[in-house]
């Protein structure tokens, strides 16, 4: 069938045939020889069509075979369909062609009319995203983290496209039956991880975020990493946390029972010293009390003398209870309780527990606290049991027989992103040495005390992200820096 | 009744407390928030006593006594602890506390001590005043006899420091006794020691 607007002669059909923008060559069915080419062949193979016309098709192919198994496809189905052969011009060139080719009839004499294109470079580029699939598949297939790939969709919803078999093995099979399922519905009751998903294609780079998940009544940690592949891809490694998490919770705990451990004992050896404290409001309150007894007895009563000494009576009841519940809440929490909690606040409280104590060895300890308060995300009865720790440290590094005026001061600052508290002493301090060996469990100078208490007192503050580390000072006297990071903002 | 109490407590509080109390039962008060404070005063209220908590900062409540003797001696001290030692007691008795009370102390039981500490500051006073009689009685001669013979010198030694006669010694000597009304040399002598005691530095 020919469509033609045209009366040509066969010279316009000569024509047409060399200049055609495509490679063209016919060749004789028997005996295989080139009859024609025009010239985009000759720059095909980068030589002159002359070149080309009257040998053996066969002698272009690189494997002769190649030629054998076209010719047997063409004589089966009287066409070839676009087949990709390698090839090699008389002058050595190397390609490869993709190939079409069908019958026609030259005056009563069968020959193939074929059309050849230069495809090496497609190829190339074939191959090698092929290998790059093949590579990513191999990674996606082996790789020992569960990975799943989500596909967007226009609903701003994301299907499961395929997880490899470490999800499979992690899910249980689970995740199988969710292959082609939304996100809405696959974790229908968890709305804030179809939030996550949309919250990641935002976002360039990968995202994380640790979520917690109950399959069957069983907790596990998952911590999530979220890689959006642009147009509409959503790449997730799962890893599942949750034994880690579980040791490190016990870690915790261990942590909080030693340090409850260490609390307790120094409750213990501060007991003396708080029932002192309890005792002078008790006393202050017994002696107001006597007074107001005594000025009833009196003929005329003074009124206002009397309210003032119920006053003092009050404020010396709040005084003592106040001692105790310092007390309590430093002896008796056994579990850890983080909360937004001012720096000064532990401070102050610990100094005032720590008075009678420092008063016993003459010991004056002064405050300079900032102003403004110091918020972090921390146990507050930790902290304070630092301080303590810190405090009772200092308190006995001065000498027993020293005779010089004995003082603790307690800074408290703000540095860049970091709260500090700082505790020095002017006792007979310790070398740059032993400033870090008084960390290590069971370092002691101490004849009273197994010298665990800033071994754990390190741990608590590790426990926190923050640092806790001695230097000496200046002149004497040790320095003890406890450094918090500003948390700022709780995660969302 | 009356009387001063010098009280020093560095608990504020405790302080006002004890002031109010005392304060309540007629006494006049005066206190101070260390021992330091307390013994820069040197003119003291007759009769008069001390109200000291034993743990102050600076200077301990024991060390007062001692450091108060040449200003005011022989002051009833009332001590008081929250954590008293047995050998803050036995220091504190030593160093002649009229009583050694412990935190809290039922403020009767207080109130009893001061009232005999005042007492016995009043006592001592009249006892002094006493005292002081008598030894005016004596001559400067015979007093100057009586000191020597005080710090152990035999009654030879008196003589050749005195560049007086072994008699003219005894003679003093025997009138000085006959005055204080003693009979024996060794209980002169205490008793001379006593009042040596009493008047503080008056000699040394």
């Amino acid at each position: 069938m020919m469509y033609r607007l045209f009366q040509g002669d066969d010279k316009d059909f000569q024509l047409l045939f060399a200049e055609a923008p495509v490679a063209l060559a016919i060749s004789m069915m028997d005996g295989d020889e080139l009859l024609f080419c025009n010239n985009r062949l000759g720059q095909v193979f980068g030589v002159d069509p002359s070149e080309l016309v009257g040998k053996p098709a066969t002698s272009f192919y690189v494997h002769s075979k190649d030629r054998l198994s076209l010719l047997r496809e063409f004589n089966e189905n009287g066409f070839v369909e676009r087949k990709e052969i390698e090839v090699q011009a008389p002058n050595g060139k190397r390609f490869w062609m993709e190939i079409t080719c069908r019958e026609i009839q030259l005056n009563g004499v069968a020959a193939i009319f074929s059309c050849i294109e230069d495809v090496t470079r497609h190829r190339e580029t074939r191959k090698a995203l092929e290998g790059s699939e093949a590579r990513f598949r191999t990674y996606f297939e082996f790789n020992p983290v569960p990975l799943c790939v989500w596909r967007m969709n226009d609903e701003g919803d994301f299907v499961l496209e395929a997880c490899n078999p470490a999800s499979l093995a992690e899910s249980g099979k689970r995740i199988a039956k969710g292959i082609g399922t939304k996100v809405s519905s696959y974790f229908e009751e968890r709305p804030d991880v179809l939030a996550f998903f949309r919250h990641c294609v935002s976002e360039v780079g990968p995202v994380e975020k640790e979520f917690e998940f109950r399959f069957g009544g069983e907790k596990r940690i998952f911590s999530c990493h979220f890689m959006f592949v642009p147009p509409n891809t959503v790449i997730v490694h799962a890893i599942n946390r949750t034994e880690q998490r579980r040791m490190e919770q016990e870690l915790d705990w261990k942590r909080a029972e030693l340090s409850h451990k260490n609390r307790l004992a120094t409750v213990g050896k501060m007991s003396s010293v708080v029932a002192h404290e309890i005792n002078q409001p008790l006393g202050a309150i017994a002696n107001f009390s006597t007074t107001i007894g005594t000025l009833l007895r009196e003929p005329k009563i003074d009124i206002s003398k009397l309210r003032e000494l119920f006053d003092e009576i009050t404020t010396e009841a709040l005084r003592a209870g106040e001692i105790t519940r310092s007390m309590k809440r430093f002896a008796s929490q056994a579990v850890p309780h983080r909360s937004t909690i001012d720096l000064n606040d532990a401070v102050v409280e610990v100094a005032r527990l720590m008075a009678a104590d420092a008063r016993r060895y003459k010991t004056s300890i002064s405050l300079q606290l900032t102003s403004e308060p110091l918020l972090v995300n921390a146990d507050f009865v930790q902290i304070q049991q630092v301080l303590v720790n810190v405090m009772l440290n200092a308190i006995e590094s001065f000498g027993p027989s020293s005779e010089k005026r004995r003082e603790i001061r307690v800074e408290s600052k703000r540095e860049g992103k970091n709260l500090l508290v700082l505790v020095s002493d002017n006792g007979c301090g310790i070398g740059e040495m032993q400033a870090e060996a008084i960390f290590e469990p069971y370092f002691s100078t101490k004849e009273s005390g197994v010298g665990l208490g800033l071994s754990i007192s390190r741990e608590l503050v590790e426990s926190h992200k923050g640092r806790l580390w001695a230097a000496p000072n200046q002149v004497s006297g040790l320095t003890v820096h406890l450094e918090i990071p500003d948390l700022g903002e709780p995660q969302p | 009744m009356n009387g001063t109490v010098y009280v020093v407590d560095d608990d504020r509080q405790m302080r006002k407390s004890f002031v109010s109390l005392l304060d309540a039962s007629g006494y006049k008060t005066r206190n101070f928030a260390s021992a330091e404070e307390f013994l820069e005063e040197t003119v003291f209220d007759r009769p008069s006593c001390a109200l000291i908590d034993v743990r102050l900062e600076g200077i301990s409540g024991l060390e007062v006594p001692r450091r108060l003797a040449s200003d005011r001696p022989k002051m009833p001290i009332v001590f008081i602890s929250g954590y008293a030692s047995i050998r803050d007691v036995v220091k504190g008795m030593r160093e002649g506390a009229a009583d050694f009370l412990e935190k809290p102390c039922p403020p009767d039981r207080l109130l009893e001590c001061i009232r005999q500490a005042i007492a016995k500051d009043e006592n001592n006073q009249a006892q002094q005043r006493a005292q002081r009689e008598l030894r005016d009685r004596l001559t400067q001669r015979e007093q100057q006899v009586v000191e020597l013979l005080a710090e152990g010198r035999s009654v030879k030694q008196v003589a050749a420091a005195l560049n007086v006669t072994y008699q003219t010694v005894n003679r003093h000597r025997a009138k000085a006794m006959r005055k204080l009304g003693v009979d024996s040399v060794i209980k002169f002598v205490r008793l001379w020691k006593e009042f040596e005691r009493e008047s503080g530095s008056s000699k040394s």
